[in-house]
């Protein structure tokens, strides 16, 4: 065994023991007591939970469960719906994110998000990673660069483009356009990543990448994954929310949830024993 | 009994799986009736059909395997499920090594000068007889998914310890008297020793039926009588 094989092999065997000692991580996110309507129909019912932070949360549940409108109750993606009302509160640092004196603006600089279906902007790899940066009133040449070649190597694209900056980011596989927008968001540096199915679109292979870039990000960023892929939560997250008709149901280590679950219906989901 | 699997053929495939599990119990306990029944009525050719039909029990050991490994490749299992699907491995493990035991006593049986007869043989056959029985409570107890049942054959081994206690010493005491009969005396306590082996594999087989219905270990010591020197 070489000395790369050996340390990447001490990494894994780090991550099942994170997965199965004690969890000394710190909260990133706490829900409290949240409520969600669109319109007269409530979507989310009693929300309460803590996001640890640096850790990959995970949230699985069949559609309409509300899963991916909790997600977007993260970073406030749901203030663009009209008719969508909260209660409850959402504290990041003890900061109620949805406080009149919230800046929005800079809550999705800390809150970055990617979407199930890629969407690169109609602009060169280069300008939609630095996208952001340049909303911000960055345009030194020297800091875009430096800043494009860091996320696009967090994002785990750097060796596939480096020498193709300026080609339209469309012209992409659809893995790549995924983790091109993955480096667009981190490149704000925020430090929390909310993935909305982030894998869904792609092949086995884009989404292995995809998996294993979440598995990397873990060290820098909290992240929080909604996924129907009941494997994919179980390979990626430490921890596992599972929702059903707009209530967060059980939520728990990853390796408990899927293997035993304390509450029946979560059992009854992952094993397929649905509807 | 769990509810059943939106995709059908999951709950064929584990059906099928219990079904092959529950196989080689069958032939298990048949290689053990036919191992004591040749050993008390000196039956040679049962004994030989004892020994011989082991190579089918193999077989049928490496069918569950097999099958296990499909299932485990075809269905992604999780939780209760794939507690199932493991438990069915060990559990057919255990009974492969009970179907060995038999096939011991079978080929011991072979190597008698002489009879067996009087006393030692109604301890054998008792002993027989509780291994066979705790197995079909253990295997219904895993058919049903059933684990009180379970913690009943789990704790029910300690009758078995005592009867071979007793034997043990009886054959002992037989060497001690007849050192003419040390040879057979030998193999009669390998016997006796196998027996009560296999009610262990059987308590083992209990602690995963329990594992897998819970999904909780069976704790705590279970009733055991160790009143002799180890053989």
């Amino acid at each position: 065994m070489n000395a790369a094989t050996r340390q990447t092999h001490a990494m894994k065997i780090d991550n099942l023991d994170r997965a199965q000692k004690d969890d000394t991580s710190e909260v990133a996110i706490r829900v409290e007591n949240l409520d969600l309507y669109y319109g007269e129909a409530k979507a989310l019912n009693k929300v309460s939970m803590t996001i640890p932070k640096k850790r990959v949360t995970a949230f699985i549940g069949p559609s309409g469960c509300g899963k991916s409108t909790l997600l977007r109750c993260f970073n406030r993606m749901n203030d663009l719906v009209d008719i969508c009302r909260v209660e409850g509160k959402i504290l990041l640092d003890e900061k109620n994110i949805y406080d009149r004196d919230v800046n929005v603006a800079l809550l999705r600089r800390r809150v970055g998000m990617v979407f199930q279906k890629p969407n690169p902007f109609p602009k060169s790899i280069y300008e939609n990673v630095a996208y952001g940066l340049r909303l911000m009133g960055i345009n030194n040449r020297s800091v875009l660069d430096e800043a494009v070649e860091k996320a696009l190597r967090g994002a785990a694209l750097w060796n596939e483009v480096k020498d193709r900056l300026s080609e339209n980011g469309m012209s992409l596989s659809g893995g790549q356009q995924q983790r091109l927008v993955i480096a667009r968001a981190i490149a704000l540096e925020p430090d929390i990543l909310l993935l909305d199915e982030p894998a869904s679109a792609l092949d086995p292979i884009s989404t292995a990448k995809i998996e294993e870039l979440v598995n990397e990000m873990k060290d820098q960023y909290t992240i929080i994954i909604v996924t129907h892929n009941m494997q994919q939560a179980a390979r990626v997250s430490d921890y596992t929310a599972f929702m059903y008709m707009g209530e967060l149901i059980e939520v728990g280590r990853t390796n408990d949830v899927f293997l035993k679950p304390t509450v029946k219906q979560t059992e009854d989901y992952i094993t397929g024993r649905f509807g | 009994m769990p509810k059943k699997h939106t995709l059908e053929s999951f709950d064929d495939d584990l059906s099928r799986l219990r079904g092959e599990v529950m196989n080689l119990a069958d032939r298990a306990e048949m290689q053990l009736e036919h191992a004591i029944a040749a050993l008390l009525n000196d039956d040679i050719a049962l004994a030989q059909e004892a020994i011989g039909s082991d190579e089918e029990t193999d077989r049928q050991l490496q069918r569950v395997n097999g099958y296990m490994t499909i299932v485990l490749a075809r269905q992604q299992a999780v939780a209760g499920d794939l507690r199932e699907i493991l438990a069915a491995g060990r559990i057919a493990a255990h009974l492969e090594r009970l179907a060995d035991y038999a096939k011991n006593t079978a080929r011991r049986m072979l190597a008698l000068a002489a009879p067996v007869d009087g006393e030692v043989a109604m301890q054998f056959k008792w002993m027989a007889d509780r291994v066979a029985t705790m197995l079909r409570q253990v295997m219904h107890a895993y058919q049903e998914r059933d684990a009180s049942e379970a913690n009943v054959a789990w704790s029910s081994d300690v009758e078995l310890d005592r009867i071979y206690g007793e034997l043990f010493a009886h054959i002992l005491q037989r060497m001690q008297q007849d050192p003419h009969a040390t040879k057979d005396a030998a193999q009669l306590l390998f016997i006796a020793k196998g027996l009560e082996r296999s009610g262990d594999h059987v308590t083992d087989i209990a602690e995963e039926v329990y594992l897998m219905v819970t999904g909780m270990p069976l704790l705590g010591p279970r009733p055991k009588l160790d009143n002799i020197a180890p053989a």
